[in-house]
């Protein structure tokens, strides 16, 4: 052969080799990736199959001691127990104490812990893990949870069975509190760490952990020697879907078998055979938030006219198909705190101008922020249609759209500029978290009244009975002050495959245990 | 099978169909320059009509079809504004930022590459550097990245694209001065001892812009598509002001429910981009050499 | 040789360069402690963490331990989960981007060397003219729009696939197919105009009078000499689809290195930020360097000195 067609074959040699090469390679990594089971069609018994449940964000870290977060809870809610526990409907219910007694200052609380609960590596749950879980929190400067129980003075086990602790203020909410935390047995975690515990975590709960594929998924399997009720479906995944459109498609097509769709997206199942809508009452109220000291925010009148100028029903009925109702309060229905009958301000665009014309407002830019990304599905339009609302009334808003952690970010750090458009949903189901973040001393919190600050510690300290009258007083201060703007009560709307039976939670937390297949 | 055979029927096989091709390919080409043209008379014609409003909203006639309301020829989107007036000044905003951008992308592109290629030695060496360096860089990532530290907007997007697209441009302009350089015509001049800004200026300079503008229309398509891409992520000019991508990214949430709100802004884009692709072909220097019959 | 040592150089250099850029960038998003430390931390808290990590202490001082650092392989720790290194978030999600680039790449290449070299082998204009228009077609039309077509007619409409990625073969195929289109348009533009000027040459009229078929040296000898040409455009083709395959991730949810980056990047976690920059560059640098020795190694043309 001539050197140029020796050199030519060499070179289709290389190209060939490259390309199969490229093949080859890809087709080694792709056999990393994991498979997921979709759990559709037939299984002999519903329950030894396998269910995937979409969540929207996939939490920063799984850890029960160092992290916080709605989305963390699906998984900690599987795999730990706390010492109560919040059900479906927002009540509190036994965990891994039987029964509590508070004092009547409300700040020493005594739980009695059930016997016999072993962790899901056979060792047994002591009073001693419950101790160490609290105690490391408090200990770890980088612990999200240490926040929500700062208010602890001491904990201690005063007998094998018995767990106290002391606050440092009443804290009427503090079984709620509880239920949040997840409790971790002490020798795995010390000898983890939290470096490692969250890819290899051990709880007590109904689901043991299988495996974390960061990014795309957190696999559990059901915990055969669960003290409490057995989990209904064997199999769990927890799927990692950001995009709110790849839910919808995911459950079309059978990927997903529940995912939370936005409310825009429902008529998409119109008349679908494999899929349901399923829809739940919310805990999450959507509000319009103010720094109360921003250029033209300061002026009373100004804020005044903001309730009045937004055209609630509209929005919810044709951007959210209906599914919220108007509230003027900051808490949901069922969260305690929520004042039944308290008004909802009415659609007056007339009192709005008339309001934003006497106040002497000299046309100053007011910003709106919301998150463009990563939060409701809804808020651009929503955002959009609010500043096009207030527009109306005479004032003149820009729109600063941002990623929802960004967003979060600003609001932690006290740095919001006017307006932002957010929602809460208190996953202790108690309005006192809500009061303190919004309205009383914490990051949301712009105006720092004193009143409000005062009728903050009343509540705390308030028994059930008069606690209602406190909320009442406060929702009632911030109508008149404008502190913050409570738009609507959400309607929380899942997709869901037709063979699945589930009540979606207040929360909009899974219960993974009692997510159930039916036949058909 | 025999040389003289082969030539033969390529001689008298061909040529009709060579014909045929290279007129096609003018026909395509004019076409493609037509519809760019009337989509841009239809954007200022749009913005003329006494009913054009891209920002006001209507919650109670949201999601209207195309064709159904006289008052909104194209419809309107999920907050009820008018579809048509929405994708013209979205085309206006869109164009204009590729425009500015080509433009940066011409300049810097124009200056850096001539300097390489007249000056040569340790200036083209820089430069070859400061290229390598440009094209490694993912523009797509400084972007975001900057866009969470000054917040996003479209003079931060004209900067970043400006300044990682400009090589094209560069390479060309490289090669004409690297080969103009040692001409008689920029010789003379140069051993009469004119400063070499006024060689550039007016010996090469005038060389050099017909081909910089080639460049520069061939690569409209690409800049819109990118663009498109960034205000789709969420980068660049923001809500309520309406840009292509933008308004595709509106759009998808409603994509099963009303359709033709993501559609039309697509469809735009398309036009666009596929008019200016095939307008440039005529310029691209591609073969057109007859293909060869198996008998 | 020493155009070896020069473009290797070159490649130190640019990633120098990236790295520097890098550290900028991550030093004017500010300082970490306020993010890593919960709501409630004081200003004096906050300080403290700052100057235990090292941000406090004078630009250059922080500079050199950051190369020095790299030196070593350490990019750092991420902000937002102390727990996890920053290139260990990134290199987690690294295969998931590497396969979907390699896999689109070499299935719209190969498909493109096909479609041009049966072009070629045939003589059909009307084929030519069918891959110039749909070619034309497809590069008009932007990718994450091409993407969400594919999802509505495959994915929904007829139930056949996935409309989430990286949960199994199947529901790679939308991804892939949404890339892979866009490369082979590319490439066999370029073929086929390279295989037409590869056609006057005088080794082919020497081939065919030696008595090969025409398909024979369409295939055999054209081709490996229409290639070279390509080799340059695929690198950095290739290169560039690593580090850039941003925009389709998000449409498929796609759990890759662009992902992780956006939201490192909206969670203000820069030392992911920057992790991820120098592994995008590095590769790119990388995979252009090693085709650029590897075609003057075959182009006896380039000279090497």
């Amino acid at each position: 052969m001539s050197m140029k067609t020796q050199r030519r074959g060499r070179l289709m040699a290389l190209g060939v080799a490259l390309a199969l090469g490229s093949v080859l390679l890809s087709g080694c990594m792709g056999s990393a990736g994991s498979a997921t089971s979709t759990g559709g069609g037939a299984t002999t018994a519903p329950d030894n199959g396998s269910a995937t449940l979409a969540l929207p964000t996939e939490p920063a870290n799984i850890d029960p001691i160092m992290m916080r977060s709605i989305s963390a809870w699906n998984m900690y809610y599987a795999v730990f127990d706390g010492l109560t526990r919040i059900d479906s409907a927002g009540k509190i219910q036994p965990g891994l104490a039987t029964e509590w007694k508070s004092n009547a200052t409300q700040d020493v609380w005594t739980f009695t812990i059930r016997k016999g609960v072993t962790f899901q590596d056979g060792s047994a749950l002591n009073v001693s893990d419950i101790v160490y879980t609290y105690n490391k929190i408090l200990a770890s400067d980088k612990s999200t949870n240490r926040v929500a129980i700062a208010m602890i003075s001491k904990v201690e086990a005063t007998d094998d069975h018995t767990v106290q602790f002391t606050l440092k203020n009443p804290f009427s909410a503090w079984l709620n509190q509880v239920a949040t935390i997840g409790i971790v047995p002490e020798k795995v975690y010390e000898a983890e760490g939290p470096d490692k515990f969250p890819d290899a975590p051990v709880g007590s709960g109904p689901y043991k952990f299988v495996s974390w594929n960061h990014g795309v998924d957190y696999k559990v399997t059901r915990n055969d020697d669960y003290w409490g009720d057995k989990a209904k479906i064997k199999d769990i995944t927890f799927s990692f879907v950001g995009a709110p459109d790849a839910r919808v498609t995911g459950v079309e097509s059978g990927t997903l078998d529940t995912a939370i769709i936005p409310a825009s997206q429902v008529p998409v199942f119109t008349g679908a055979s494999n899929a349901k809508v399923v829809e739940a009452a919310s805990n999450q109220i959507a509000f319009i938030g103010v720094n109360t000291t921003a250029g033209a925010l300061s002026n009373l009148k100004v804020r005044q006219a903001i309730p009045l100028a937004i055209d609630r029903k509209s929005i919810i009925d044709s951007l959210l198909n209906g599914y919220a109702s108007p509230t003027g309060q900051p808490v949901a229905k069922g969260v305690t705190g929520y004042v039944d009958g308290f008004p909802t301000p009415k659609y007056d665009l007339a009192a709005a101008k008339k309001l934003v014309a006497d106040s002497g407002y000299d046309g100053s830019e007011i910003t709106l922020q919301y998150a463009s990304t990563g939060g409701s599905p809804t808020d651009p339009e929503v955002a959009q249609a609010i500043a096009a609302d207030l527009g109306k009334a005479g004032l003149k808003i820009k729109l600063v759209g941002a990623e929802q952690s960004s967003l979060s970010l600003s609001l932690a750090n006290h740095q919001i500029t006017g307006l932002y458009l957010n929602a809460w949903s208190p996953s202790s189901m108690d309005g006192d978290v809500v009061v303190s973040q919004l309205l009383a001393g914490g990051p949301e919190d712009y105006a720092r009244s004193p009143e409000m600050a005062q009728l903050y510690l009343d509540q705390q300290a308030a028994n059930a009975d008069k606690r209602a009258d406190v909320f009442k007083k406060i929702w009632s201060w911030n109508a008149t002050n404008v502190s913050n703007v409570p738009l609507w009560q959400n309607t929380n709307t899942y997709a869901a495959a037709s063979t699945i039976s589930w009540t979606p939670a207040v929360d909009g937390i899974y219960r993974a245990a009692e997510v159930g297949r039916s036949a058909k | 099978m025999t040389d003289t055979v082969a030539m033969a029927q390529v001689g008298t096989a061909a040529p009709r169909r060579r014909r045929l091709s290279a007129r096609q390919g003018r026909w395509l080409s004019t076409c493609g320059g037509l519809i760019v043209v009337l989509v841009i008379l239809a954007i200022i014609a749009v913005h003329l009509w006494p009913g054009f409003d891209a920002f006001t909203q209507d919650l109670a006639h949201a999601r209207l079809g195309p064709f159904v309301d006289p008052k909104h020829p194209l419809g309107t989107d999920v907050v009820g504004r008018d579809l048509l007036s929405r994708v013209a000044a979205g085309g206006q905003t869109t164009l204009l930022i590729t425009a500015a951008i080509v433009l940066v992308n011409f300049v810097v592109g124009t200056v850096l590459g001539l300097l390489a290629g007249f000056f040569g030695g340790w200036a083209d060496n820089v430069i070859a550097l400061v290229t390598d360096v440009s094209l490694a860089l993912p523009a797509v990532l400084l972007l975001i990245a900057l866009s969470a530290i000054f917040g996003p907007s479209a003079l931060l997007m004209i900067l970043v694209l400006g300044f990682t697209h400009w090589m094209s441009f560069a390479r060309l302009a490289r090669a004409t001065a690297l080969s103009l350089r040692s001409r008689d015509f920029v010789m003379a001049p140069r051993m009469l001892g004119a400063s070499s800004a006024r060689i550039i200026r007016t010996h090469i300079l005038p060389h050099v812009l017909p081909q910089m503008f080639i460049v520069a229309v061939t690569s409209i398509g690409s800049v819109i598509l990118l663009q498109a891409g960034l205000d789709y992520l969420g980068l660049g000019i923001q809500p309520p002001d309406p840009t292509w991508g933008g308004l595709v990214l509106e759009g998808q949430k409603y994509m099963r429910l009303s359709p033709w709100q993501v559609i039309l802004p697509g469809l735009a884009i398309f036009l666009v981009v596929g008019g200016t692709t095939f307008f440039s072909q005529r310029f691209t220097a591609e073969s057109t050499q007859p293909l060869r019959k198996v008998r | 040789m020493s155009y070896v040592i020069r473009r290797i150089l070159q490649a130190l250099v640019t990633l120098f360069v990236a790295v520097t850029i890098a550290f900028v960038l991550g030093r004017m998003s500010g300082k970490p402690a306020a993010l890593i430390l919960t709501e409630g931390a004081t200003a004096q808290q906050i300080d403290e963490l700052n100057g235990k990590l090292g941000f406090n202490d004078p630009i250059l001082g922080q500079y050199g331990r950051y190369l020095a650092g790299l030196l070593h392989g350490d990019f750092g720790v991420s902000y937002r989960n102390p727990g996890q290194s920053a290139i260990g978030i990134i290199l987690e999600r690294l295969p998931a981007t590497t396969t979907l680039a390699l896999l689109s790449f070499a299935i719209g290449l190969v498909l493109a060397v096909v479609a041009a070299v049966l072009v070629h082998i045939t003589g059909s204009h009307t084929l030519r003219a069918l891959f110039v228009w749909s070619g034309a077609l497809r590069s008009s039309v932007p990718d994450f729009f091409f993407g969400v077509l594919l999802v509505l007619i495959f994915a929904v409409g007829l139930g056949w696939l996935p409309s989430l990625g990286y949960t199994g073969l199947p529901s790679f195929v939308l991804p892939v197919a949404t890339i892979a289109t866009a490369q082979f348009v590319l490439y066999v533009r370029l073929l086929d105009s390279a295989l037409s000027e590869q056609t006057t040459a005088e080794y082919v009229r020497t081939a065919y009078a030696r008595g090969k078929s025409h398909a024979a040296v369409v295939a055999t000898e054209m081709l490996p000499n229409a290639f070279l040409p390509i080799l340059t455009v695929a690198g950095l083709n290739l290169a560039g689809l690593l580090g850039g395959t941003i925009i389709v991730e998000q449409v498929f949810s796609w759990p890759g290195m662009g992902v992780a980056l956006i939201n490192a990047v909206s969670q203000r976690d820069f030392a992911v930020v920057q992790a991820g920059l120098l592994v995008v560059v590095l590769i790119f640098v990388v995979v252009n360097v090693v085709v650029d020795l590897l075609y003057s190694l075959i182009d006896p043309r380039v000279k090497l000195a």
